[in-house]
């Protein structure tokens, strides 16, 4: 064994194999300058990210706190950067930073407000924040606003959430409590809010801005009134009981659609008595005394309130009270120019030897008052706006006792329907009676159909058996002869098919406006000719006995309405004439088996 | 005729002449002997992907990474900011760990590899103690922990909270990436191959 020497080592030879070009430098600094852009653009991103920073001023930062946000409609748009006092203490400057895709909201008129917990009679709101975040809410101003990053919050949230509004100023003398963000209201709806609350300058009165948003900017015209809506119990009304537990609103009556526009107002201290309804007729009544007449005082018809006292005053001279009313269209063809006006108010007492009366109409106008009226039983021309009626303390006796009959809604019929124009006819015959030959006649109505026939109660067209010689029937100013098996008999009723009668110039009653189902009693409508208003019979006085409808009170209705074509409210057809018998006043209705 | 160990296994090699092209490689564990062109170009590589970890490594940590939205509270942190949080809410010994393994650790690290690689600004006498401190700061540098963590939010407070990735993410993601990727291209030879070279 002999020890290797050092100059014989056996180390292997490291085996030389060929390798591609090894290069030096290497490719990869692509992949730095890659990172190098990569991180510019995310630095860049993040920066770019951020819209303008807007500053905020509010009176009171509500816990406002850095890291809360600005949203709007539901969603965050910015980010409050920092919250801090302003050097006088007086308020608190929040810097917001927004979000560069709601930038534009850094414009003039935006309102930003804290959202917070608001619990209050009128609206619950914010109550997301009780256990989130308090967050900054933002109502962007108009549009075309410039840009501007100094803002004043405002308290509380605007209710309404529409960009597009006018400001109004309202000039009151009397707050009522209004406050910053009470509603104002129309037919019911919010349309506009109240902005803020002012004394100004001199102490003498209130100032309310309110801003009126979407459609509503129209009700800023001339001859608008505003009001405070406030609880108000008094024995003629009761209103705005909504606004004891609701808070106040300011409501109001919009001028006329042509009025110019306007955004200054002088507001009103009470409610307006009801605007004048569409259509109602206006009058002027008069008395020596007021004798109860109050403004918003009912007016009356058999105790029913059918409108109300405008306006008390005395008139020009003095000598008189004037008081202004209307009554409601529908009701307006009651008054007639022959109607008398009476104080209703108060209690009537009468001590007397059948006793001790006590008369008082309602409660209202026991307190307030009231004015009734009456229309005879032979009605006058119906009034005219603005026509002037005396006023009497009390009513005559005869006055409570007239019934007129009086369409007391406006007769409407359907389809534009005519009305029936009856022709009055007279049938004259000769009778032997006792051995005397005797003229008999007969008068009534007949209705010409449009197939030639005339329609009219059998004892005109048929009136008797043994009439000696022809019987004549005059009809707008033409002799017929009516001839027996010309004549069709239907019940109470009859058809004459004369053959020589010229139908010229006398309207014909169409057939196919002939109804034969009358089965109910309805509202209908009594008919004579062109001269005399019709005379309408609810379907409650009417009695079905048969065919026949028995009129229950004929008050109004006289023989003179024998024949008078009756049609039916409901459809303006024609469904019976008027029949008169011996006092008693009923409906014929037409047959079914009627031929045509 | 020159003597070398293959620094992979060990064995004593005769390295004959090799021209260009050619390269030595051991005979036990074919393990090429390097030359200084092979260590530059590790070094060189190592380089480039430090240099990209680095410059990603800032927007990683400044810009905001998740954003947590729990009613109505929006909270937006970065790394940073995350860890001072940690000292604000009195996690001291926490805020600590992470500030130390997951802020400053990666970063030292990535600084001391660009060091040896490129930038050779320390006396030849100090890169020994260099490389040794930058394999510890390699061992307790954390940063892809820190990512896992993200993860585990993620999956653990997604359907409980509203929760967004910033836009440091795509920027941590990839220096994790690169700073691993720089880690592995290191070849500590590289560092003396000048003295052998020469």
């Amino acid at each position: 064994m002999n020890t290797p020497s050092p100059s014989h080592v056996p180390f292997p030879t490291a085996v030389v194999v060929s390798t591609r070009t090894a290069r030096s430098t290497t490719r990869l600094w692509w992949v730095t300058l890659a990172a190098v852009f990569g991180a510019i653009a995310l630095i860049a991103m993040s920066l770019k990210s951020h819209g303008p920073t807007v500053v905020i001023r509010f009176a009171e930062g509500h816990g406002l706190k850095t890291g809360d946000v600005l949203r709007f409609r539901g969603i965050a748009i910015g980010e409050v950067t920092e919250v801090v006092l302003t050097p006088d203490l007086g308020r608190v400057a929040v810097k917001v930073q927004l979000e560069l895709k709601a930038a534009h909201v850094a414009r003039r008129g935006s309102q930003f407000w804290i959202e917070r917990p608001r619990v209050s009679l009128s609206r619950v709101s914010g109550l997301e924040t009780v256990v989130g975040a308090k967050f900054l809410s933002v109502m962007p101003g108009p549009g075309d606003g410039l840009t501007t990053t100094e803002f004043e919050g405002i308290e509380s949230p605007p209710t309404l959430s529409e960009p597009e509004s006018i400001e109004i100023t309202i000039r009151y003398h009397e707050g009522h409590g209004l406050q910053v963000g009470d509603p104002l209201r129309h037919r019911g709806i919010a349309v506009g809010e109240v902005t803020s609350v002012d004394l100004n300058r001199d102490l003498s009165a209130v100032t309310v801005r309110v801003r009126l948003v979407g459609e509503a900017h129209h009700l800023a015209r001339e001859g608008s009134q505003f009001w405070v809506e406030r609880p108000r119990v008094s024995v003629a009304e009761v209103r705005g009981l909504d606004t004891l537990v609701g808070g106040r609103y300011l409501a109001v009556s919009p001028g006329p659609d042509d009025a110019k526009p306007r955004t200054e107002f002088d507001g009103l201290e009470v409610a307006p008595v009801s605007e004048v309804p569409v259509g109602a007729l206006e009058i002027v009544l008069h008395a020596s005394q007021r004798w109860g007449v109050d403004r918003g005082v009912p007016v009356t018809y058999r105790g029913l309130r059918v409108g109300q006292v405008l306006s008390v005053g005395l008139s020009s001279d003095g000598t008189s009270l004037e008081a202004r009313a209307f009554v409601e269209s529908r009701y307006r063809s009651l008054v007639r120019q022959n109607s008398v006006f009476w104080s209703a108010s108060g209690v009537d007492v009468s001590v007397g030897f059948s006793g001790f009366q006590f008369t008082a109409d309602t409660l209202s106008s026991i307190a307030q008052g009231g004015v009734a009226f009456a229309t005879p039983a032979e009605p006058g021309p119906v009034a005219n706006t603005g026509q002037r009626f005396l006023y009497a303390k009390s009513p005559q006796e005869e006055w409570l006792t007239w019934q007129p009959r009086i369409a007391a809604t406006d007769i409407v019929l359907p389809n534009d329907a005519q009305l029936p124009v009856p022709h009055r006819a007279v049938a004259r015959w000769e009778e032997r009676s006792f051995g005397f030959r005797r003229n008999r006649e007969r008068t009534g109505w007949l209705l010409l159909l449009s197939n030639g026939q005339l329609l009219g109660p059998a004892d005109v067209l048929l009136p008797t058996e043994n009439a000696l010689g022809p019987i004549l029937l005059e009809i707008a100013g033409q002799e017929l002869v009516l001839v027996a098996d010309r004549v069709k008999r239907l019940g109470s009723l009859a058809t004459f098919r004369p053959t020589d009668f010229q139908a010229d110039g006398v309207s014909a009653w169409k057939i196919t406006s002939v109804r034969h189902d009358g089965d109910e009693p309805e509202d209908c409508l009594v008919v004579t000719d062109s001269q005399t208003t019709p005379i309408p019979i609810a379907a409650s006085s009417l009695q079905a006995r048969g065919p026949m409808w028995d009129v229950r009170s004929a008050t109004g209705l006289g023989v003179a309405n024998h024949g008078a074509a009756v049609i039916a409210m409901k459809d303006g057809r024609l469904i019976g004439l008027l029949l008169f018998d011996r006092g008693k006043a009923s409906i014929a209705t037409i047959p079914v088996n009627r031929e045509p | 005729m020159k003597l070398q160990a293959c620094h992979c296994c060990g064995q004593i090699h005769e390295l004959p002449e090799v021209s260009a092209g050619e390269s030595a490689i051991c005979t036990r564990c074919q393990s090429v002997f390097s030359d200084g062109s092979q260590g530059r170009r590790a070094a060189s590589r190592t380089a480039a992907l430090a240099a990209a970890a680095f410059v990603l490594y800032w927007p990683a940590v400044l810009l905001p990474i998740v954003e947590i939205e729990r009613l109505g509270h929006r909270h937006a942190a970065s790394l940073l900011i995350g860890t001072f949080d940690l000292f604000r809410h009195g996690s001291w010994f926490v805020g600590v760990v992470v500030l130390v393994f997951s802020i400053v650790f990666p970063v030292m690290k990535l600084v001391l590899l660009l060091e040896l690689c490129l930038l050779n600004l320390l006396h030849r006498r100090h890169r020994a103690s260099t490389y040794r401190l930058t394999e510890q700061l390699g061992r307790w540098s954390m940063l892809d922990v820190l990512l896992l963590a993200l993860l585990v939010m993620l999956v653990k407070l997604g359907s409980l909270v509203e929760f967004h990735f910033g836009p440091a993410v795509i920027a941590f993601v990839a220096c994790v990436a690169l700073s691993m990727s720089a880690s592995f291209c290191f070849d500590p030879h590289a560092i003396w191959d000048e003295e052998v070279s020469a």
